[in-house]
């Protein structure tokens, strides 16, 4: 612990200092990247670790990646060996056995000197359009993780402040898109460059001792603060059982189990009872399902709670290995996202007797990818895009969950159509809420959204997402939210797929997702009739929806709530 | 091919060459090769290397130029052509160090399939450069779609590890970064790092050779010599073309089956032979596809210069003078010369092919030194198990042989490679020791031979038992319509067949195609049966005494004898019956003249 005094005002320009060199390293990241996914839906990551490799400070980017660095980066540099590195080097890493998530998760770690004095790491991670292996975006129906792109352990990819050639040239040419992956990655590298520069300057100006100091108060801090946030949560055994809806292979849902202790010692995380690991799209890693834990430890907490290394250790998980939510080698991994955040819908799920007004009911609670490339005719370049559609969140105790957005510790942002349209060979011919997808509720979960892709040329695409059996749950008697619907459109026909394929598509041929609705919280005959009316006037629930499910008349003719009709429907339950 | 630069090997000007000199130079720089095939074959972990020896060694000089090579796999010797000269110029010949190895397998660049990877440096003396040193193995797997890489795959993305020339070794030491790259896409990591290993060692010991060859000879002597060994293989070669008769020598063919569609895929060739040139043309094979192939631009090539060079004198030595001969036309796009991103696994399989056309093509100008059809395709069988113990994942391949084709004096051997695959058999033996797996049945398949005057050879039938594992197997293979053709009145062999659990109740029992991944569970079975080659002459005419031996030796049985062969066999005695077999033969010439 310290001795020496703590300057309040001090603690608090230092504690933000380190946040914003995280922040300024997202922005170089963004500024710099070429992809769609990484510029402009912001699929990546930004951190600071401590020379001990303790986690001190995070750029507010993917909660996924965040809380999986914890395990990645001290393990990737503890396999290179920290004697190995020196000023100006950047380790370059993804491997899933090593401490890594799916092989688009590329983590590009770079050690930081004062001096001769080693201070720190900083780590960026991109989701990288494409890695190679089975599809275009690396996402498909895979068996094992040898199908799925490149696997790279610990390799120094910077040398000294210099780019290794060899290394770069080897990485590239299993990739397909191999012009906006290698701008993504001299980004990763712009942006590791960029976090260091700012810690400098922070040395600079309170010398390393302070620094240092400072870092162990801020953890510290976080650890007291943390304590007793933990303390304020109810005290317990809180259990939930889902799954996966299928695995692209077979029929056969995917159990996921998981038990929360609350106690005098703390939160602990059990995922014991789900199911084996599979030869399909559907296993997570350990870092994975880590990162799900303290995703949702994080939400119960305040707010202004800072997520460092003081936060970081009361997250306990138990996840036995050879199952979907700790894999082994040589499972594939491209769905373990999927896994991971339905894991998360289940941990709100059993805490929600016990915390009601904490929790949101059912989510889309899938990443819900869409993968394709091919070949531009126009430039002749292989091209690949990727991009995760939202869908409708759960509703809460005192509101609805919101339209067509990201669920849990996935934060990505939209690809306006206007970008992709002008980069990539494709078109979005529809762009929409789904009406009537909502689980109802008293507040309702939100809707799901459509998107329709017409291809020009002849494309590959895959879908790895989920929810085409059943729709997210609801809570204290809402209702479950629509289910998802993935489908091609082929002269005008409509032929419903799988949730985990890839397909061949011909020129013109559409690929249409609708995504799931959240589910409801509370039962939808409570819900407040002027909320009806406003989700009808916006044509987001029909008038026969809104009569059957929820038991509000609404006259077509006139535009008004029907009263008399509305409270004959709701006397009748 | 190479260019020349300026500082290269001479013609050999005015200096005197030593015919004895000469010779022992000339062998020498063959037994640089062939002591580093002994030591890759010596230090290799994998069956398929250190025992099917499949993977090749040569010397080329500082100008990329191929001047000596080990009795290895002609299908690689052919392809390093390109492939050396490509990868020096893209990495740059300023960039390497004395003690550097570059790795390469890039398809794109002058390469064959992923699986085989060359390992390939510069040798210096007292600072100066004086060739190149390269091996070539094929590993057993190097990751992608299917354990040992093979599959029917639609694009290079999913074939496994894709390598451009980049360093390996760096001034003697390993390039740990990049070995560990490479190594983490690779399911058999212990067994192909060993494999690697003996790459690297092979190159030191050809170094090294070839270090005490310059220093006992001297510089200037040595270059002599090796542009005299060029010259004079350069003179031969054009005296063996011209003693080829001129003209246009073509023919079509096809592949049976692509993995995916019922069409076949479609070759031609249009071989012209004009006084001491000889040109291949290609003009007319199918555009490539999205499936197992695809031969790439150096795999024909290696097609080409092995057909013609089987044509030459036995003792002709095969280097930069024999391969600049051969002119080919191949059409960027097609299957004979795919382009980035198509899948080139099955490269070898088309390529073999054409080998097979390629005689075909000259049988009727040169009818006595052309066989029959062979087997004609690599028949790659390759698969995975991941051990339960020590989760190792092991990976096996291996080619399998058939029936070569009959020739005008003789046989086909029976249950043989073909053209340039020179691979050996794995014995059964070792790879029940090494992993986890039986070899039921190995046997001749009777009655597959194409009949003929001189028959050809029969097929064989490897089955694969897995008793206790779940396995991943492949097959890649062809000729699952149509067997080997035979000529001048041969018949064709059996075609090949892949079943899996032969035998069993018709509900477990199937066929599989011949390019195909099949995830197998523990007590599975999967018959690797191979064709048989073509015939040479009409069957009616072989010795009845030579039909006799076959049937004796279980080869033919006795029934085909007389249906096909018109011999007739007495059941008892075992002794040819001469008049029903006059007759039956009779009784065949007739029908097959009214047909």
């Amino acid at each position: 612990m310290t001795t020496s005094a703590v300057d309040p005002i001090k603690f608090e320009v230092i504690r933000n200092a380190l946040t914003q060199a995280a922040e300024e390293m997202a922005i170089a990241l963004r500024r710099s990247a070429y992809s769609t996914n990484v510029k402009t839906r912001q699929d990546f990551s930004c951190a600071f670790f401590d020379k001990d490799l303790r986690s001190v400070a995070q750029a507010f980017t993917q909660p996924v990646h965040l809380g999986s660095f914890v395990r990645h980066v001290p393990i990737a540099v503890k396999r290179y060996g920290p004697e190995n590195l020196g000023p100006g080097d950047m380790i370059l890493s993804n491997d899933p056995y090593g401490g890594g998530v799916h092989l688009n998760d590329i983590s590009l770690i770079g050690p930081v000197y004062y001096g001769d004095r080693l201070v720190g790491y900083t780590a960026c991670l991109a989701h990288h359009v494409d890695v190679g292996g089975g599809a275009p975006a690396s996402v498909g129906a895979f068996r094992e993780v040898f199908q799925e792109g490149i696997i790279i352990p610990p390799i120094k990819f910077v040398n000294k402040g210099v780019l290794d050639d060899d290394l770069f040239r080897l990485v590239l040419s299993q990739i397909r898109s191999k012009r906006e992956t290698s701008g993504d990655f001299r980004a990763q590298i712009a942006s590791n460059r960029t976090g260091a520069l700012r810690i400098i300057e922070i040395i600079d100006r309170y010398g390393i001792d302070e620094f240092e100091h400072y870092i162990d108060e801020i953890i510290e801090y976080t650890d007291r603060r943390t304590r007793v946030e933990v303390a304020k949560l109810p005290k317990g055994v809180f259990t939930a059982e889902g799954f996966v809806d299928n695995d692209g292979f077979t029929d056969e849902v995917v159990k996921l189990a998981v038990k929360i202790t609350i106690d005098d010692d703390g939160v602990r995380f059990d995922t014991t009872g789900s199911d084996p690991q599979r030869r399909a799209p559907v296993n997570s890693t350990f870092a994975q399902t880590y990162s799900a834990c303290a995703y949702a430890l994080r939400a119960l907490m305040d707010r202004d709670l800072p997520v460092n290394d003081g936060f970081y250790r009361y997250v306990h998980v138990e996840a036995p290995e050879g199952t979907v939510t700790n894999c082994v080698h040589p499972a594939p991994v491209v769905g373990g996202w999927e896994t991971h955040v339905r894991l998360n819908d289940l941990i709100f799920e059993a805490l929600s007797p016990a915390m009601p007004d904490a929790v949101c009911a059912g989510t889309k609670s899938m990443q819900c990818h869409a993968g394709f490339g091919g070949e531009n005719h126009e430039t002749g370049e292989y091209y690949c895009f990727l991009e995760t559609l939202a869908g409708g969140y759960g509703g809460r105790s005192t509101s609805d969950g919101p339209d067509a957005v990201q669920s849990h510790g996935q934060n990505t942002e939209n690809a306006p159509i206007e970008e992709t349209e002008s980069n990539y060979p494709v078109r979005i011919t529809r762009y929409e809420l789904v009406p009537d997808s909502e689980g109802p509720g008293e507040f309702r979960g939100g809707l799901g959204l459509r998107r329709d892709y017409m291809f020009p040329e002849e494309a590959t695409f895959t879908i790895l997402a989920d929810r085409d059996k059943f729709g997210p749950r609801g809570l204290f008697d809402g209702e479950h939210g629509g289910k998802s619907v993935y489908a091609v459109i082929k002269d005008g026909n409509e032929e419903h797929l799988s949730s985990k394929t890839t397909v061949q598509l011909q020129p013109g041929e559409i690929i249409s997702y609708r995504t799931s609705g959240g589910g409801g919280y509370g039962s939808p005959f409570k819900r407040d009739p002027q909320a009806i009316f406003e989700d009808v006037s916006q044509g987001k629930i029909s008038h026969d929806r809104a009569r059957e499910r929820y038991g509000v008349e609404i006259d077509p003719e006139t535009n008004q709530i029907n009263e008399k009709a509305t409270k004959e429907l709701r006397s009748g339950c | 091919m190479a260019a020349s630069e300026t500082g290269g090997n001479t013609d050999g000007g005015s200096q005197i060459t030593d015919p004895i000199q000469f010779e022992v130079v000339r062998s020498a720089l063959t037994q640089v090769a062939e002591e580093m095939a002994a030591a890759l074959r010596r230090s290799a972990y994998s069956t398929n290397v250190k025992t099917r020896q499949d993977f090749s060694c040569a010397f080329f000089d500082r100008n990329g130029r191929p001047i000596s090579q080990a009795f290895t796999q002609p299908v690689h010797l052919g392809s390093f052509v390109e492939l050396i000269p490509t990868s020096i110029k893209t990495y740059g010949v300023e960039n390497l160090d004395p003690g550097d190895m570059l790795v390469v397998n890039n398809p794109f660049g002058g390469g064959s399939h992923l699986n085989d990877v060359t390992v390939f440096g510069p040798v210096h003396h007292n600072g100066e450069l004086v060739g190149y040193v390269a091996s070539l193995a094929h590993h057993v797997d190097v990751g992608g779609g299917a354990p040992a890489s093979i599959g029917p795959f639609q694009e290079i993305f999913q074939e496994g590890i894709i390598i451009p020339p980049v360093k390996l070794v760096k001034k003697g030491e390993m390039n740990e970064d990049v070995f560990k790259l490479i190594l983490a896409q690779i399911r058999s990591k212990r067994v192909t790092t060993g494999d690697f290993r003996a790459q690297v060692a092979a190159n030191t010991v050809g170094a090294r050779r070839l270090v005490d060859l310059v220093e006992k000879y001297g510089v200037a002597d040595f270059d002599h010599y090796v542009a005299a060994v060029v010259d004079y293989t350069d003179r031969r070669t054009r005296a063996e073309i011209a003693n080829i008769p001129d003209g246009v020598y073509g023919t079509t063919g096809f592949l049976d089956y692509d993995g995916f569609s019922d069409k076949v895929v479609n070759l031609k060739v249009e071989i012209t032979v004009k006084g001491e040139t000889v040109f291949f043309d290609f003009d007319g094979c199918d555009p490539q596809r999205r499936a197992p192939v695809n031969s790439t631009k150096a795999m024909t090539f290696s097609a080409c210069a092995y057909a013609l060079r089987a044509l030459m004198a036995p003792d002709m030595p095969v280097n930069e003078g024999f391969y600049r001969h051969i002119k080919m036309n191949a059409k960027p796009g097609t299957v004979v010369h795919a382009v980035h991103p198509a899948p080139v696994v099955g490269g070898w399989e088309t390529q073999v092919r054409i080998n097979d056309m390629l005689f075909k093509a000259f049988a009727p100008g040169m009818p006595t030194k052309i066989a029959a059809s062979t087997k004609a395709m690599m028949a790659q069988a390759g698969f995975g198990i991941i051990d339960s113990e020590n989760g190792e994942y092991h990976c096996n391949y291996e080619a399998l042989a058939g029936g070569y084709g009959a020739r005008a004096t003789s046989d086909g051997p029976d249950a043989v490679q073909q053209h340039g695959q020179n691979t050996e058999n794995a014995p059964v033996e070792e790879v029940e020791s090494h992993f986890p797996m039986r070899v039921s049945r190995l046997s001749l398949i009777e009655d597959s031979e194409g009949p003929g005057k001189f028959r050809g050879g029969l097929g064989m039938r490897r089955d694969y038992h897995f008793p206790n594992d779940p396995a991943t197997f492949t097959v890649l293979s062809d000729r699952d319509l149509v067997g080997p053709q035979g000529i001048f009145g041969g018949m064709a062999g059996r075609k090949a067949y892949y079943i899996l659990n032969p035998g069993s109740p018709t509900e477990e029992q199937s066929e599989l195609t011949s390019k195909c991944v099949v995830e197998l569970k523990p007590g599975d079975t999967v018959s690797f049966q191979t064709p048989g080659g073509g015939g040479y002459g009409p069957p009616e005419e072989r010795e009845p005494a030579a039909v006799l031996k076959d049937v004796v030796g279980g080869k033919i049985s006795r029934q085909r004898a007389r249906d096909l062969y018109g011999v007739v066999i007495d059941e008892e005695t075992n002794v040819v019956d001469e008049s029903a077999t006059t007759k039956a033969r009779t009784e065949l010439t007739s029908s097959r003249n009214s047909n």
